[in-house]
C-alpha cells in the first residue's frame, strides 16, 4: 500500500495537529502517538473517499480524539489512576481537568481553545451548530472553574 | 472567584509541554495495511454465508452434491478452486478424506455419511459440514433437524460450524487441544432439542463450534472413532497477523490467553458471563452484582493505596474501589461494572465474600497456559 501523495502532503500538514489536540485531551504522548497514528491509518484506508472531502482533517481529529479516550478508558482499567508529577501550573491543572469532562465538552474545549479554531470550525468538525459549541463551552467552563476554585479553597 | 473570562484565558494559555510528534508515516501505512488485511479476512468470512447460498443451487445443478454426499464421493464433488489443507498423513484404511471451500478438511470412516451444507438456511455461523452413521439428509432452520429425524438409536452424527466474526469474544474459544475430549452432555442447546456434546474451539485464528451426539445405544467404539475423526481436522490458518496473539500483542486483552482463562475460571465458579467491556475485561454477575474482570501481569510494582487480606489461601486486595488477587503469575482484578443489558435488574458491585471464594478457588485449579506479555 503506497500512499497518495495527497495523502502525504495531508499527513505533513495535519499529523502535528491532530497529535497536539490528542495529547491536550490524554496528556500521554504514547497514547496520543498511537491514537493520531491510528486515525491516519483509518484515513488512509479511506482515502479515495475520504481525500476529496472538506472535512477530512476534522473526521481524522475526531477519530484521533475518539481512539484516545478508549485508550484513556483502558489504562485507567489497567493502572488504577494516581495523578502522580502534579504539576503547580494553574494552566496545566487546568487542562488536566479537561479529560474528566463529557466527551462533547472535552472535544469542544479541545479543538476551541487548545487548537485555536473558531467556533464556526470547531462546530464543523464536531458536526453539530455552533450554538451547540458555544453551549458545550460554556458548561464545560462552568465545571473547570468549579473545580479551580474548589482546589484553591483547599490550598 | 474565577472568572470566565480568566477561566477563558487559561485555557487558551495550552501546556507548553506538548512533545513534538515522532510517529513517521511508514507507521501508519502498516497499520493501514493490517486494518485493509483484517478486513479481508472478516469479508472471507461473510463470503463463506454468501457462498453457502449460491453453492447450494450451484451444486444441484451440476450434479454434484446431494442431500447426502456418501463418503468417498465427496472428495470427488469438492470444488477445487481453494486448496484444501494439506494433511501431513493420508487417511486411515476405510476412511476417506472430505476437504472443504473454506479450508477445512477431516477424515471419515467411508461407511459414513457426509453432507457439506445439511442446513443451508443457517446463514451465520454456516454449518461447513454434518457427518454421520446413518443418513444425513439435508434440512432443517438452525440445526441439523432432518438429520436428527432420521438418527438410529446406536448411531452418530455430528456437526462443524466456522464463526465468520466473534468480534470481541474470541476469548470464548478455547485452543484447539491436542486432541479433543467430548466431555459431558450439555444442552439442549438452541434450535438442537436435544443434549449435544459442544465443543467450541480456534485454530489458526478461526473459531468452531461442533456439536457431536451418539444414540443411546452407541458402542464406546463409536465415541472414539467420532473423536478420531474429528483430531484429523485439519484448518488453513489464517495469516499470524490476523491471529489472536497478534491482536493481543496490539493491545486487545480480550485476544490474549489471559481472557480465555478468566472466561473459563469464571466458568468454573459458576458466575454468568455478561459479556465484555470493549476489549478491556469480560464481565461476571452472580446474584444481582455485576464487575468487570481482567489482568494484569503480577510482576507490576507495588500500588498505592492498597490493603490485603487472606482469602482461600491467596492475598486479596483492595485498591480503591478495586480488588485483585494474585494468582499463576497475573493479578486478577475486579471492578463493579454495570450490566450491559438494561433488562437486568444489576447493580454494579464486586462479588461477595462466597463469590470471590469459588473465583478464587477456580482461579487457582483453572490452568493459565501461557501468559502473554501484553497483559
Amino acid at each position: 500500500m503506497t500512499p497518495d501523495p495527497g495523502f502525504e502532503r495531508f499527513y505533513e500538514t495535519e499529523a502535528q495537529p491532530v497529535f497536539r489536540a490528542v495529547y491536550l485531551l490524554c496528556r500521554d504522548p504514547v497514547l496520543a502517538e498511537d491514537a493520531t497514528q491510528e486515525a491516519f491509518a483509518r484515513a488512509l484506508e479511506r482515502w479515495e473517499r475520504l481525500g476529496t472531502q472538506p472535512w477530512v482533517g476534522g473526521w481524522v481529529m475526531t477519530t484521533a480524539l475518539n481512539v484516545a479516550r478508549r485508550g484513556m478508558r483502558r489504562r485507567r482499567l489497567l493502572r488504577p489512576e494516581v495523578r502522580d508529577n502534579p504539576v503547580a501550573e494553574e494552566t496545566i491543572d487546568l487542562w488536566a481537568r479537561v479529560k474528566d469532562l463529557p466527551r462533547r465538552q472535552q472535544e469542544a474545549v479541545v479543538l476551541h481553545y487548545g487548537m485555536g479554531l473558531s467556533v464556526e470550525e470547531t462546530a464543523q468538525i464536531m458536526d453539530c451548530r455552533e450554538g451547540t459549541v458555544r453551549t458545550h463551552l460554556a458548561r464545560a467552563r462552568e465545571v473547570l472553574r468549579a473545580a479551580l476554585k474548589g482546589a484553591s479553597d483547599g490550598d | 472567584m474565577e472568572t470566565d473570562d480568566r477561566i477563558q484565558a487559561l485555557l487558551r494559555e495550552t501546556p507548553k509541554d506538548v512533545p513534538a510528534f515522532q510517529g513517521g508515516l511508514e507507521h501508519v501505512v502498516a497499520r493501514a495495511r493490517i486494518r485493509r488485511r483484517r478486513k479481508r479476512a472478516a469479508a472471507g468470512g461473510i463470503a463463506v454465508v454468501l457462498l453457502a447460498g449460491v453453492a447450494l443451487p450451484l451444486g444441484l445443478l451440476y450434479g454434484l452434491r446431494g442431500a447426502k454426499n456418501p463418503v468417498g464421493t465427496a472428495s470427488d464433488s469438492a470444488t477445487p478452486s481453494t486448496s484444501p489443507s494439506a494433511s501431513p498423513s493420508p487417511p486411515p484404511f476405510g476412511w476417506v478424506r472430505h476437504t472443504d471451500n473454506a479450508g477445512v478438511s477431516i477424515d471419515a470412516p467411508a461407511a459414513w455419511n457426509f453432507n457439506d451444507d445439511p442446513v443451508p438456511a443457517l446463514a451465520q455461523p454456516p454449518m461447513l459440514f454434518a457427518a454421520g452413521t446413518g443418513a444425513v439428509p439435508t434440512g432443517g432452520d438452525c440445526a441439523p433437524t432432518a438429520a436428527l429425524e432420521s438418527f438410529s438409536t446406536d448411531g452418530a452424527l455430528f456437526t462443524v460450524m466456522e464463526y465468520g466474526s466473534v468480534e470481541q469474544q474470541s476469548y470464548t474459544f478455547p485452543p484447539r487441544p491436542e486432541a479433543f475430549d467430548l466431555g459431558s452432555l450439555g444442552g439442549p442447546f438452541e434450535c438442537w432439542g436435544v443434549k449435544t456434546h459442544l465443543i467450541l474451539f480456534e485454530d489458526g485464528g478461526r473459531y468452531f463450534q461442533a456439536h457431536v451426539v451418539f444414540g443411546p445405544d452407541a458402542p464406546t467404539s463409536l465415541h472414539d472413532e467420532v473423536k478420531q475423526s474429528l483430531d484429523s481436522l485439519v484448518i488453513d490458518p489464517l495469516p499470524a497477523a490476523e491471529q489472536r496473539g497478534a491482536q493481543c500483542g496490539a493491545g486487545q486483552w480480550t485476544a490474549c490467553p489471559e481472557a480465555a482463562w478468566v472466561y473459563e475460571v469464571i466458568n468454573e465458579a459458576n458466575i454468568f458471563h455478561l459479556g465484555n467491556q470493549g476489549d478491556d475485561a469480560i464481565l461476571g454477575l452472580e446474584h444481582d452484582r455485576s464487575f468487570a474482570l481482567w489482568t494484569t501481569p503480577a510482576s507490576e510494582g507495588g500500588l498505592q493505596g492498597t490493603s490485603c487480606l487472606a482469602l482461600a489461601e491467596s492475598e486479596v486486595c483492595e485498591v480503591g474501589e478495586r480488588m485483585y488477587v494474585e494468582v499463576q503469575g497475573v493479578r486478577l482484578w475486579m471492578e463493579p461494572a454495570p450490566s450491559p443489558d438494561e433488562s437486568l435488574r444489576t447493580q454494579a458491585a464486586l462479588p461477595d465474600s462466597a463469590t470471590l471464594d469459588r473465583l478464587i478457588h477456580a482461579a487457582q485449579s483453572v490452568r493459565l497456559v501461557e501468559p502473554s506479555e501484553a497483559g
